[in-house]
């Protein structure tokens, strides 16, 4: 298992005034090669509780184990576990700060101890991971679109090698083509055996790419499962201000309305399928 | 909707910025009507910020002229007026609160113009009410949601009285709860006060809500009409970079797939209908 | 992260809290002149009860009040050794090589430290009580009058103020990226001075790149409601002396004749 968290809990300011309670009691395991998708409202936790699975914050109480290394135990290298767990952060094309592209990918490497050569061969090859053009390397990022510059960022984690790559919000801000590019490449890079985490509060993104899908709600885990079931639970995600895809909520009115489709329908071609089966047929129950 | 009067006129309007040799606006010209809600669509880079500025003399035309309400956004020493009469809200939540109290926030456009004091206060409690943010007229804005931050600079754009509000890409930062509420309070505001709004987005959901859409690319107004018009032309859509909403979407699927369903269906509730019908027929 | 509180005020609502900035701002100057004019030792006494019985007013207890004086209390300390050993004065005490200690420089001593003490305690109640805001909205409504002669009174109370309402969020967005500058494996806690120093660099540079995009993006906001200069400006809230700002600054000159013209 790559990576285990197990009664997870994080206070924030414990003692003080402002305490309050940002994870209570989280568990869960991520297995090798998995797509999840996160999903929650904001202030749900799910920032917080993301930023454990490379020990960036320190649990108030529970363990981390990243391949069944606690994060907290004595004498581990914290530096190799976040060689092993790459968090893009929201609006990561906000931490740039290097002269060109290719020196700002070749940071992560470079603190990882590799020689100039080395870290420069990586980042190479991670930019061509994230399909960014040869020319742009030795340009400074500044001056690369909104949507380049959020690849450099991503391709800055990528050139660290993580086995697991978590991203919070790697859509945010793009318009509709960026949004599909953003999408198929992590397609892409899961096709490539890396076990993929993706924060979000865009049910339809979360529908469109992962097999699992957790919810969070007010520091807890409260959902996990697959996206027909957890879609299926319409009433309690709407409580929680999350809304469902398109695709399940013309499904659930659809039944509402009489029409006789199967439960954990979600996505569009299903839904299709089940209306013309319910339209011509008229048989499936 | 009938022909009303016009508010904002744009005259074969061009724009490029110092250093840079392609335009982002191209001879562009459109009228914003009293009391609409056009929205104007387009991918990032698709020139449609710039248009925004351009509406109130934020940015002067390169080429071409723009009027406010009659008044040439050129004209020297006019632009406050303009920029009273059309109010807007940008993008990032953060940056364009000024004070560390929001009611003080609301007040700055007032505090400019040189209101009285007393008028500042009922405009400013006026305002709050309006966005239903009364209750935190004395909260600190970094303590506030993205959505209730909107809603603040919301309110003071409000405060100032204008005709015409341009939202430049209000929602893009927020998520879907803030999203929302944004997105209602603006239609209240569009319905029940009358006020004229420009919707700059490339969220083709929040597009599809408006009266009449405007589809950018290169600067350049490529597509115009009722939401329902654009979006029944999916591939022309498509191919400046957008997307159609998903429902207009799975409709086409559907009529290719033998189903009698009328074009440019738009939400989830229009689908029902239409396919409750068909059903009640079989 | 989210909630630092600037400066040290105390929300509050007493008799201080409720006194205008500008009266508040202006006691506290003359408290700190009145200091250096004090006759003799009852004149502290004196002070030291008026200021007791002012934070008693502002709801401030004693020991908030003193906290004030830990981070400067080397320098009192320093300052009265100083005065014990080197102040000459004809009653000696005792003399050693080039040390000399009399009752002049014991009293000097005493008196300096009780100043710097009386120092810290005045403008502790000041910033204990009133706002960063407020106490901005004071001094750009007390230096107005200087604006004439070009001193840039408003546009230094707007920076002053559009400071206070960023920093938060310049703080909060540090955070983030040296998070995310960490979980590159950058290390911001250890090597040599030098080291760390370069090491700040990844951070910096991204904060001062947002920092300007955000000056940026807020000029053009500012400018879309009609910012123009301090100019033809009006208030939301204007400062207002009250009949509570009228007797407290009686009850301050009043003071000020007791300690410095009585000859106690």
């Amino acid at each position: 298992m790559p990576i285990e968290v197990k009664n997870l809990s994080h206070v924030y300011a414990q003692g003080s005034p402002f305490q309050s309670a940002a994870v209570q009691d989280v568990s869960f395991t991520l297995g090798e090669g998995e797509l999840v998708g996160l999903i929650g409202h904001t202030g749900s936790g799910k920032s917080t509780l993301v930023q454990h699975l490379n020990g960036l914050v320190k649990p108030t109480s529970g363990t981390v184990l990243v391949d069944g290394m606690d994060l907290w135990a004595k004498g581990t290298d914290l530096r190799a576990v976040r060689k092993k767990v790459g968090l893009v952060f929201q609006y990561p094309e906000y931490q740039l700060f290097e002269e060109t592209v290719l020196k700002d990918i070749a940071f992560g490497p470079r603190n990882l101890g590799l020689s100039e050569a080395q870290a420069q061969e990586r980042a190479r090859e991670a930019a061509q991971a994230v399909n960014l053009p040869e020319e742009v390397l030795e340009r400074s990022p500044f001056d690369l679109s909104g949507g380049q510059k959020r690849r450099v960022a991503i391709a800055g984690v990528l050139a660290m090698h993580p086995r697991t790559l978590i991203l919070d919000e790697p859509a945010a801000g793009l318009d509709p083509s960026g949004r599909r590019e953003m999408l198929a490449l992590l397609k892409a890079l899961h096709g490539r055996g890396m076990t993929l985490v993706m924060v979000s509060h865009s049910m339809t993104d979360v529908s469109r790419l992962c097999k699992r899908v957790l919810v969070m709600n007010q520091g807890r885990l409260v959902m996990d499962g697959a996206p027909g079931e957890v879609f299926g639970r319409a009433a309690e995600l709407k409580a929680m201000g999350l809304g469902l895809p398109r695709g399940a909520e013309l499904a659930l009115r659809l039944r509402e309305a009489g029409f006789p489709l199967p439960q954990g329908l979600w996505r569009m071609e299903d839904v299709e399928q089940a209306i013309l089966a319910a339209l011509k047929g008229g048989t499936q129950a | 909707m009938t022909s009303a009067e016009t508010i904002i006129q744009v005259e074969n309007v061009s724009f490029s910025y110092p250093e840079q040799e392609e335009k982002a606006v191209d001879g562009v010209s459109m009228a914003v009507r009293q009391g609409e809600f056009l929205a104007v669509l387009g991918h990032n880079g698709s020139g449609k910020s710039t248009l925004a500025k351009l509406l109130n003399a934020l940015f002067l035309p390169t080429s071409g002229q723009v009027r406010v309400g009659g008044i040439l956004t050129s004209q020297p020493g006019q632009e406050w007026e303009v920029r009273r009469q059309c109010g807007m809200v940008f993008q990032n939540p953060d940056n364009q609160l000024v004070a560390t109290i929001v009611e003080e926030d609301v007040a700055f456009g007032l505090e400019n113009l040189g209101v009285e004091t007393q008028e500042i206060r009922r405009r400013v409690d006026e305002a709050l009410t309006m966005v239903g943010m009364s209750k935190y007229a004395l909260s600190a804005p970094h303590m506030l949601s993205g959505g209730q931050k909107q809603r603040i600079a919301i309110a003071g754009v409000l405060a100032m009285r204008p005709r015409v509000i341009v939202f430049d890409e209000a929602t893009a930062m927020l998520d879907p709860v803030g999203r929302l509420s944004v997105m209602e309070v603006v239609k209240r505001l569009n319905r029940e006060e009358g006020i004229t709004v420009v919707w700059i987005t490339h969220f083709m959901e929040e597009a599809a809500q408006a009266d009449r859409l405007l589809v950018m690319d290169a600067g350049r107004i490529q597509m115009e009409g009722t939401p329902r018009q654009v979006f029944t032309q999916g591939d022309k859509v498509r191919a400046l970079g957008l997307d159609v909403p998903q429902m207009t979407e799975l409709g086409e699927r559907l009529r290719k797939d033998g189903l009698d369903l009328p074009q440019g269906i738009l939400n989830v509730e229009e689908m029902v209908v239409e396919l409750c019908r068909l059903k009640s027929k079989t | 992260m989210m909630n630092i509180t600037l400066g040290q005020f105390y929300p509050g609502d007493s008799l201080l809290h409720r006194m205008d900035p500008r009266t508040k701002i202006l006691l506290t100057v003359a408290m700190i002149v009145t200091v250096f004019l004090v006759r003799g030792f009852l004149g502290y006494v004196a002070l030291f009860l008026y200021i007791a019985a002012a934070a008693r007013a502002a709801k401030v207890s004693l020991k908030v009040l003193a906290k004030g004086i830990k981070p400067i209390l080397f320098i009192i300390l320093l300052t009265f050794f100083l005065n014990v050993f080197f102040a000459a004065g004809e009653d000696v005490i005792f003399a050693w090589k080039f040390i000399t200690v009399s009752w002049t420089g014991v009293k000097m001593a005493v008196y300096m430290a009780l100043r710097l003490i009386l120092l810290v305690l005045g403008t502790q109640l000041l910033t204990l009580t009133t706002s960063p805001i407020a106490l901005t909205d004071g001094l750009e409504r007390l230096f107005r009058p200087m604006s004439r002669i070009g001193f840039p009174a408003h546009e230094l109370a707007m920076m002053m103020s559009i400071a206070l309402r960023f920093i938060p969020t310049l703080l909060e967005e540090a955070d983030k990226i040296m998070k995310a500058q960490k979980a590159r494996g950058a290390d911001f806690e250890s090597g040599t001075l030098i080291q760390r120093a370069r090491a700040m660099l990844p951070l910096l540079v991204p904060l001062f790149v947002s920092a300007f995009r955000r000056a940026d993006e807020l000029a053009l906001a500012m400018e879309a409601r009609c910012y123009r200069g301090g100019e033809h400006r009006t208030r939301l809230k204007v400062l207002r002396f009250s009949a509570l700002d009228g007797w407290t600054a009686l009850s301050m000159a009043a003071l000020i004749v007791l300690v410095v013209w009585l000859p106690i």
